[in-house]
């Protein structure tokens, strides 16, 4: 039986792949007398994530297949906890979350990293990948967990999430403020929508509160070194001056 | 003809969203983003309904002819076909 805390949540499961698994959590783990999630992770689970990679060249080994399946098993109870997986790179700016959000291979960890490198201490990653995201006393976090893409980039902290951006190549850095039906249409692409109905539904009504609960942006950028002051600037205000 | 599976249409800031109320998971696995002529013909779709019903009953809501219904729902049509989501 693993035992672990993400956001906020206590989780626990089985696995025939405990010991891995557990190395993967290491972070995370923590003992408690009462799960709020629950479940065990099936032959027949793993399966079903064997069967979403059919037809691409890549091989997974079964127990990167676990990770995933777990990862989903999260995913499909965390909106009755007011949470969602969303696939992005975010960090935090002096304690203030933002999101990166935008398909694989745009740019948002290359825009992100270009943050670090100009923030410095003021940046600290949350998560490159799939942070969760969680309304807990009516405000919206956003919490690492170890599903941190291939860099693995991830810290076990929370923010409160205040921006999500879209992040677009561009010959030019420009950022501007979408409207709320943007935004909508942003998070139905980058949060993960479960399986099951009654759950999606959940999710949806989800996207409703986070459009009023976070700013976001379009950051149109390109690979120059000011990228990450140009799009600084906007959603911060003023002008950026290394401390 | 109808929809191989309920939809249950939500509302998301100016538009919907339709969502499958299947639990299979050979089923389609996501949402339909739709405005609110797409909303109108999905929730139609839900009970059986001749093609020409639907195209006549669009006309009216939206107070167009029925060869401007034809062609502003063939693109609706075409994702419904592609998902394997209607049986005509």
């Amino acid at each position: 039986m693993i035992k672990c805390k993400l956001a906020d949540l206590n989780i626990q499961f089985d696995t025939e792949y405990e010991e891995r698994i557990a190395s993967l959590l290491c972070n995370y783990t923590e003992d408690f007398s009462k799960a709020d999630i629950g479940f065990e992770i099936t032959k027949s689970q793993i399966e079903f994530e064997k069967k979403q990679f059919e037809g691409e060249s890549k091989f997974l080994s079964d127990r990167l297949y676990c990770e995933t399946a777990i990862l989903r098993k999260i995913g499909e109870k965390l909106p009755d906890f007011d949470g969602a997986v969303l696939h992005s790179a975010t960090f935090a700016v002096d304690g203030e979350g933002v999101a990166f959000g935008a398909l694989s291979g745009t740019g948002k960890s290359t825009h992100m990293f270009k943050w670090r490198d100009m923030l410095g201490e003021q940046f600290q990653i949350i998560n490159g990948d799939k942070p969760f995201i969680r309304f807990v006393n009516n405000e919206l976090y956003t919490y690492g967990n170890p599903w941190a893409g291939k860099e693995g980039f991830q810290s076990n902290i929370k923010v409160p999430l205040k921006h999500i951006c879209q992040i677009v190549r561009s010959e030019t850095n420009h950022t501007e403020p979408m409207s709320k039906q943007e935004g909508i249409n942003l998070l139905l692409n980058q949060i993960y929508i479960p399986l099951d109905p009654m759950v999606r539904i959940k999710t949806l009504q989800l996207i409703n509160r986070i459009v009023d609960s976070v700013t976001f942006w379009k950051i149109s950028c390109n690979m120059d070194q000011d990228a990450a002051k140009t799009s600084y600037e906007a959603i911060f205000g003023g002008a950026y001056e290394k401390t | 003809m109808k929809l191989k599976y309920t939809f249950m249409i939500n509302e998301l800031g100016d538009s919907f969203v339709a969502v499958p109320m299947s639990d299979s998971l050979e089923s389609f696995n996501g949402v339909l983003k739709l405005n609110e002529g797409g909303a109108f013909i999905i929730e139609t779709l839900n009970n059986e309904i001749s093609y020409e019903d639907l195209c006549a009953k669009v006309a009216e809501k939206f107070s167009i002819t029925v060869e401007e219904a034809k062609e502003n729902m063939e693109p609706l049509f075409e994702k419904l076909r592609e998902e394997n989501l209607i049986e005509e």
